[in-house]
C-alpha cells in the first residue's frame, strides 16, 4: 500500500519560474490492484507518478511505502527501496540503443553484483513469458514498437517487484498491441501486483480490470471527473 | 567481497560495452591522450637510460682526477707533481693522462684525441678510433686515417682497430693513440700530461685524500668521481625537468580538453544516464561506472604509449628527440641503449599523466552522476 | 629547488589533493551549518548529492596519498646520489629540516583518510546520516595536517640543494646523536624486541578481547596507534639489524631496497594496513550505540577488527620470520 499524506511537489523552488506541480495531495493506492491516473497533460499525472515510484521526493509532506516512510531516505536507500519494490516501464520505452534486448533487461541488476549468468537466465525465462525471446540478442533499435514495449516491460519485471509502474504505456502503440498489453497487465494482476499507470487513453482507464482511476487536474485530485 | 568483485567486472563489462558504443570519440581521446604520453614517456625513458649509461660508464672510472688551473684555466700538470701525488699515502695507480681536442677541418668535425691506459697500448703508428669517426672518413681496419696538425704537417696513422658499437655513445668521436705519436702530434713536451687520476684504495677516504691533495698542490682542482655523478645526475634531471615543464603546458591544456570532453555529455550520454538512474542504478552506481570509463581510458592510452615509447627509445633509437636531449654533434653517435625500466619512473608518469586525467574528470562524472532519476520521464 | 620529474610529480600529486580535501572542508562546514535530513527542499537535495562528490574526493585523496608516500621515500633513496654524505633516503629527508616533518605529516595524514573513509562507510549504512556532522568537522580537522603537509613538501622540495653536505643513515640512526631517531636507535637491542613483542602481545589480547566481547573499543585504538610506535621504533632499534646482517646498520628505509628483496614493503604494508583498520575498528565502535546503525556497524567494526588483527599477524609474522632467518645473532 502507498499513502500519501499532504504531499507538494515545487520544481525550481525558490526561483521566478518555480510551480507547484503537485499541491497538497492525499493519495491511497491498494495493493493488488490497478490504478490508472488520468488528466491532460501538465497535469501532473506524471509527476504524481515519478512520487509514486520514489524517483523524485516531494518537497513537502509525506510518502508511506508498505508503511514505511520514504521521503526523507537518503538516495542509497531511496534507490533500494525502488530497487525492490518498483519496475518501471516508460512512454518512450527509454531502452538504451546499441545494447541487445537481453543487455537491455539485465540492466537493472546490473550493478548489484549478483552473479551474472543467474542474472541472464531470468532474463531469458522474461522474455520467454513475453514470448520476444527470438529476439534477445538483437539490438534494440531492430525491433518494433510492441517488441520495444515488451522489452521495457521484461526489464521493470527483471528485480521482481511487487509494484509496476507504466507511463502512458499504450502512447505509441496501435489499438490490438494496447489491447494485448492490457492483456499483459491483467496477467500480472492475476499474479498478485499492484499496477499503477498514467493513462489518457480510454482504453486503458475504462478496461474493467481497473480497479481505480484518479483524475488529476492542475496538481490535485478531481473529485467529479467528467 | 565477492559481490563487491562481481558489481566491479559487470560495471566494467558495461563501460567497456559503451565505450565501444562510442568509439570515434573514445578513440580520438585516447589518440591525443597516448600522444602526450609518449612524448613525457620517451623523454624520461630517455634521459633514464643516458643517466644510468653515464653512471655504469664512470663507475670504473678513477676516483680521483687532479687538473692544473692557471688563470682559473686547465692547464698542462707537470710529472713532479704526479709524483708528489703518488707519494700520498692511500694514493694509489697515480698516473698522468693524455687526453685533448682535435678540430678537423676536413669535415667540420670534433675529434676527442687519446692515449689509452698502459693496459691496452696501442704501437706508434697506428690508432684506434670510434665508429663516428670511421663513418666521417668512410675507414676501415688496415686503411690509413690523416690527421694534419695545426701546423700543416700531415700526419699518417694506420686503423688498427674500430672501437665496439656498444659504447658508441661516448666513444663515437675517440682517437686512440700511442704516446709518442700524441706528444708529437701536439708537439707536448715528455714531462706534461693533461690531467692526473689516481685511485684510492680505501673508497671511504676519497674525501680526505682530495683535501691531501688540495693542500699539497695548491694550483690545482682536484675532482672526485662522485663530483662528477652528482653533476651528470643533476644535470640529466634538470633538462629532464625543463623539458617536463614545457610539456607540462600540453599536458595542461590536455585535461581541459579532458574536462571539456567529459563535462561535455552528449545528449544520448545524458539520455542513458537518465535511464540507468530511473531503472534503478544509485548515484554511486554510476559513479563508479564513469570513474571505471576514466581509469580504462587513461590506464589503456598510457599503457599502450608507454609501450610505444619504449620501443621509440630502445629499438628505434629515440629518433623523434635525439637532437633536444643530446645536443648536436656532427659524428652523431647511432646506439642503442640498454632497455630499463625504473619502477619510480613509471609511477612518476603515471603522477603525471593518469592522476590528472582521473581528477579532471571527477567533477564531471559527478554532474553527470547526480541526474535526477525522473529527468526521463520529463 | 631540483628541478626533477619526481619532485614535480609529488608537488602536482599534492596539490590536486588538497584542493579536494579544502573543497570538501569548505562543504563540510556549509554541512555543520544547513544540514536538515527531515527537509525536502532543494539546497539540503544539493547537499546530499554533494556528498558523493566529497567521499569520491576523498577517496582520491587517500589513493594520492599512499602512492606519493611510495614514492616519496623512493625518489628520496634515488636522489641520494645527488647529494654528499648520502647514501640511502635518509640522506636526502635530511638535507634539510623539512625532510622528516614531511615523511611523519604524510603518514598522519594517510591514517586520517583512511580513518575518514571507513567512518564515511559506516555512515553510509544508516538510513539517517547518524554520522554527517562528526565527519565533516573531522574532515575540517583534517584541512590543516593535509594543508601542513602540502606546505612541508613545498618547503622541503623548495629548499632542497645539492651543494648540502647531508648525513646519511648510519650518521643519523647512530646511538650517539640527541635527537629522537637516536634515541630510537639507541635503545638496548634486547629490551626493543621485548618490548616490541610485549606490546604485540598486548595488541592481540586486547584485540582478542575486542572482537569476541566488544568491549574495549578504546583501548583496542589505542593499541593500535602504540603498536605502530612501537613497532616503527623496533624496526629502527632492532628488527633492521637483523634484516641488515649488521650490527650497526639502523635504517628504516634501506630495507625498501632491492638488495633486502624488498622486504621493506612487506613489512611495512601490513603494519600501516592493520594500524589504520585498528584504530578505524576503535573509533567506529563509539557509535554502535546510535540506533540507525547498531546493526550495521556491529558487524563492519568486526570486519574491521579481524582485518587488523590479521594485517598484524601477516607483520609479526614477516618480522619474526626475518629475525629467526637472519644470520646475525644479537643474544
Amino acid at each position: 500500500m502507498i499513502v500519501f499524506e499532504n504531499v507538494t511537489k515545487t520544481y525550481n523552488e525558490g526561483a521566478e519560474n518555480a510551480f507547484n506541480a503537485i499541491l497538497n495531495l492525499d493519495l491511497t493506492i491498494n495493493s493488488r490492484e490497478i490504478t490508472v491516473l488520468r488528466g491532460p497533460s501538465g497535469s501532473g499525472k506524471t509527476t504524481l507518478l515519478t512520487l509514486i515510484g520514489g524517483m523524485a521526493r516531494p518537497t513537502s509532506g509525506r510518502i508511506h511505502v508498505a508503511e514505511r516512510e520514504v521521503t526523507s531516505l537518503p538516495e542509497r536507500f531511496l534507490t533500494k527501496m525502488r530497487q525492490d519494490t518498483f519496475g518501471f516501464v516508460f512512454q518512450s520505452f527509454n531502452l538504451i540503443k546499441g545494447l541487445s534486448v537481453l543487455d537491455n533487461v539485465m540492466l537493472p541488476l546490473t550493478p548489484l553484483g549478483r552473479p551474472r549468468n543467474q542474472i541472464r537466465k531470468e532474463a531469458y525465462a522474461l522474455l520467454e513469458r513475453l514470448h520476444i525471446q527470438s529476439k534477445a540478442h538483437n539490438l534494440v533499435e531492430t525491433l518494433s514498437g510492441g517488441e520495444a514495449q515488451r522489452t521495457a516491460i521484461a526489464r521493470a519485471l527483471i528485480n521482481n517487484p511487487p509494484v509496476l509502474i507504466a507511463d502512458e504505456p499504450t502512447a505509441n502503440l496501435d489499438t490490438g498491441l494496447s489491447y494485448a498489453f492490457m492483456d499483459i497487465i491483467k496477467e500480472l494482476k492475476d499474479q498478485g501486483k499492484t499496477v499503477v499507470m498514467t493513462s489518457h487513453d480510454p482504453l486503458v482507464w475504462k478496461s474493467e480490470i481497473v480497479d481505480q482511476v484518479i483524475s488529476v487536474r492542475d496538481g490535485k485530485i478531481e473529485s467529479n471527473p467528467t | 567481497m565477492k559481490i563487491w568483485i562481481e558489481r566491479q567486472r559487470s560495471l566494467i563489462d558495461f563501460t567497456v560495452a559503451g565505450l565501444l558504443r562510442r568509439k570515434v570519440r573514445n578513440l580520438g581521446l585516447m589518440a591525443v591522450y597516448s600522444c602526450v604520453v609518449f612524448i613525457l614517456a620517451t623523454v624520461m625513458l630517455f634521459t633514464h637510460s643516458l643517466r644510468k649509461e653515464a653512471s655504469v660508464l664512470l663507475s670504473d672510472a678513477p676516483e680521483i682526477t687532479v687538473q692544473r688551473v692557471i688563470m682559473g684555466r686547465h692547464a698542462l700538470i707537470e710529472h713532479t707533481d704526479l709524483d708528489v701525488v703518488s707519494k700520498i699515502r692511500g694514493a694509489r695507480h697515480a698516473r698522468g693522462r693524455l687526453w685533448g681536442y682535435f678540430y678537423d677541418t676536413a669535415n667540420g668535425a670534433n675529434y676527442t684525441l687519446m692515449v689509452p691506459d698502459k693496459v691496452h697500448t696501442i704501437k706508434q703508428g697506428q690508432v684506434q678510433i670510434g665508429a663516428g669517426v670511421a663513418r666521417a672518413r668512410d675507414l676501415k681496419k688496415g686503411k690509413f686515417l690523416f690527421l694534419t696538425t695545426n701546423r700543416g704537417k700531415l700526419f699518417k696513422l694506420q686503423v688498427s682497430g674500430i672501437l665496439s658499437t656498444e659504447s658508441e655513445l661516448v666513444s663515437s668521436d675517440l682517437v686512440l693513440m700511442s704516446e709518442q705519436d700524441y706528444r708529437n702530434f701536439f708537439r707536448l713536451p715528455s714531462n706534461v700530461y693533461t690531467d692526473l687520476v689516481l685511485n684510492v684504495r680505501n673508497s671511504r677516504e676519497v674525501t680526505k685524500i682530495a683535501e691531501k691533495i688540495s693542500a699539497v698542490l695548491p694550483d690545482s682542482r682536484v675532482i672526485t668521481r662522485d663530483d662528477i655523478l652528482r653533476t651528470y645526475e643533476s644535470l640529466f634531471s634538470w633538462r629532464e625537468g625543463i623539458l617536463l615543464a614545457l610539456l607540462g603546458g600540453a599536458l595542461c591544456s590536455f585535461i581541459i580538453f579532458a574536462w571539456d570532453k567529459t563535462s561535455g555529455l552528449s545528449a544520448s550520454e545524458r539520455q542513458e544516464i537518465g535511464i540507468l538512474k530511473a531503472v534503478g542504478w544509485e548515484t554511486s552506481d554510476i559513479l563508479t561506472m564513469k570513474l571505471w570509463e576514466s581509469v580504462l581510458i587513461s590506464l589503456g592510452a598510457f599503457l599502450f604509449a608507454y609501450t610505444l615509447a619504449y620501443l621509440h627509445v630502445f629499438y628505434f633509437s629515440a629518433g623523434l628527440l635525439e637532437p633536444v636531449l643530446k645536443g648536436w654533434a656532427i659524428l652523431y653517435p647511432q646506439f642503442h641503449l640498454t632497455p630499463e625500466v625504473d619502477p619510480l619512473q613509471v609511477m612518476t608518469l603515471l603522477f603525471f599523466t593518469v592522476f590528472p586525467y582521473v581528477a579532471a574528470t571527477l567533477v564531471p562524472i559527478w554532474r553527470a552522476a547526480i541526474i535526477d532519476p525522473d529527468t526521463v520521464m520529463r | 629547488m631540483i628541478f626533477h620529474p619526481v619532485i614535480l610529480a609529488l608537488l602536482l600529486g599534492s596539490l590536486i589533493s588538497t584542493l579536494m580535501i579544502l573543497i570538501g572542508a569548505v562543504f563540510g562546514s556549509q554541512i555543520l551549518r544547513q544540514w536538515n535530513l527531515s527537509s525536502g527542499s532543494q539546497k539540503q537535495l544539493n547537499m546530499e548529492r554533494r556528498t558523493y562528490l566529497i567521499s569520491t574526493f576523498l577517496m582520491f585523496a587517500l589513493i594520492s596519498e599512499l602512492l606519493s608516500l611510495l614514492l616519496y621515500v623512493y625518489n628520496a633513496e634515488q636522489m641520494s646520489v645527488q647529494f654528499v654524505g648520502a647514501m640511502c633516503a635518509v640522506g636526502t629527508l635530511n638535507a634539510n629540516i623539512y625532510g622528516f616533518p614531511t615523511l611523519i605529516a604524510k603518514i598522519i595524514l594517510f591514517f586520517c583518510a583512511a580513518l575518514w573513509l571507513m567512518i564515511n562507510h559506516a555512515d553510509n549504512q544508516a538510513h539517517d546520516y547518524p554520522l554527517i556532522r562528526w565527519k565533516y568537522g573531522f574532515l575540517i580537522a583534517i584541512l590543516p595536517i593535509a594543508l601542513s603537509t602540502a606546505g612541508l613538501q613545498l618547503s622541503y622540495f623548495l629548499n632542497l640543494e645539492t651543494d648540502v653536505i647531508t648525513s646519511c643513515c648510519s650518521k643519523l640512526f647512530t646511538p650517539d646523536g640527541d635527537n629522537v631517531t637516536a634515541e630510537m636507535a639507541g635503545l638496548d637491542e634486547a629490551f626493543a624486541l621485548g618490548l616490541f613483542y610485549v606490546c604485540l602481545a598486548l595488541f592481540f589480547i586486547i584485540g582478542l578481547r575486542f572482537y569476541l566481547t566488544k568491549h574495549g573499543h578504546r583501548l583496542f585504538a589505542l593499541a593500535s596507534a602504540v603498536l605502530f610506535i612501537a613497532s616503527i621504533t623496533a624496526v629502527i632499534s632492532v628488527i633492521s639489524l637483523y634484516v641488515y646482517e649488521h650490527p650497526h646498520h639502523h635504517c628504516p628505509f634501506c630495507l625498501l631496497k632491492p638488495e633486502y628483496n624488498y622486504i621493506g614493503y612487506a613489512i611495512y604494508l601490513p603494519l600501516f594496513v592493520g594500524t589504520a583498520l585498528g584504530t578505524g575498528a576503535g573509533t567506529l565502535a563509539s557509535f554502535v550505540q546510535i540506533p540507525s546503525l547498531q546493526e550495521t556497524l556491529t558487524g563492519f567494526v568486526q570486519r574491521l577488527t579481524l582485518a587488523s588483527l590479521i594485517s598484524i599477524l601477516i607483520f609479526a609474522g614477516i618480522v619474526s620470520g626475518a629475525i629467526y632467518l637472519s644470520a646475525l645473532r644479537l643474544f
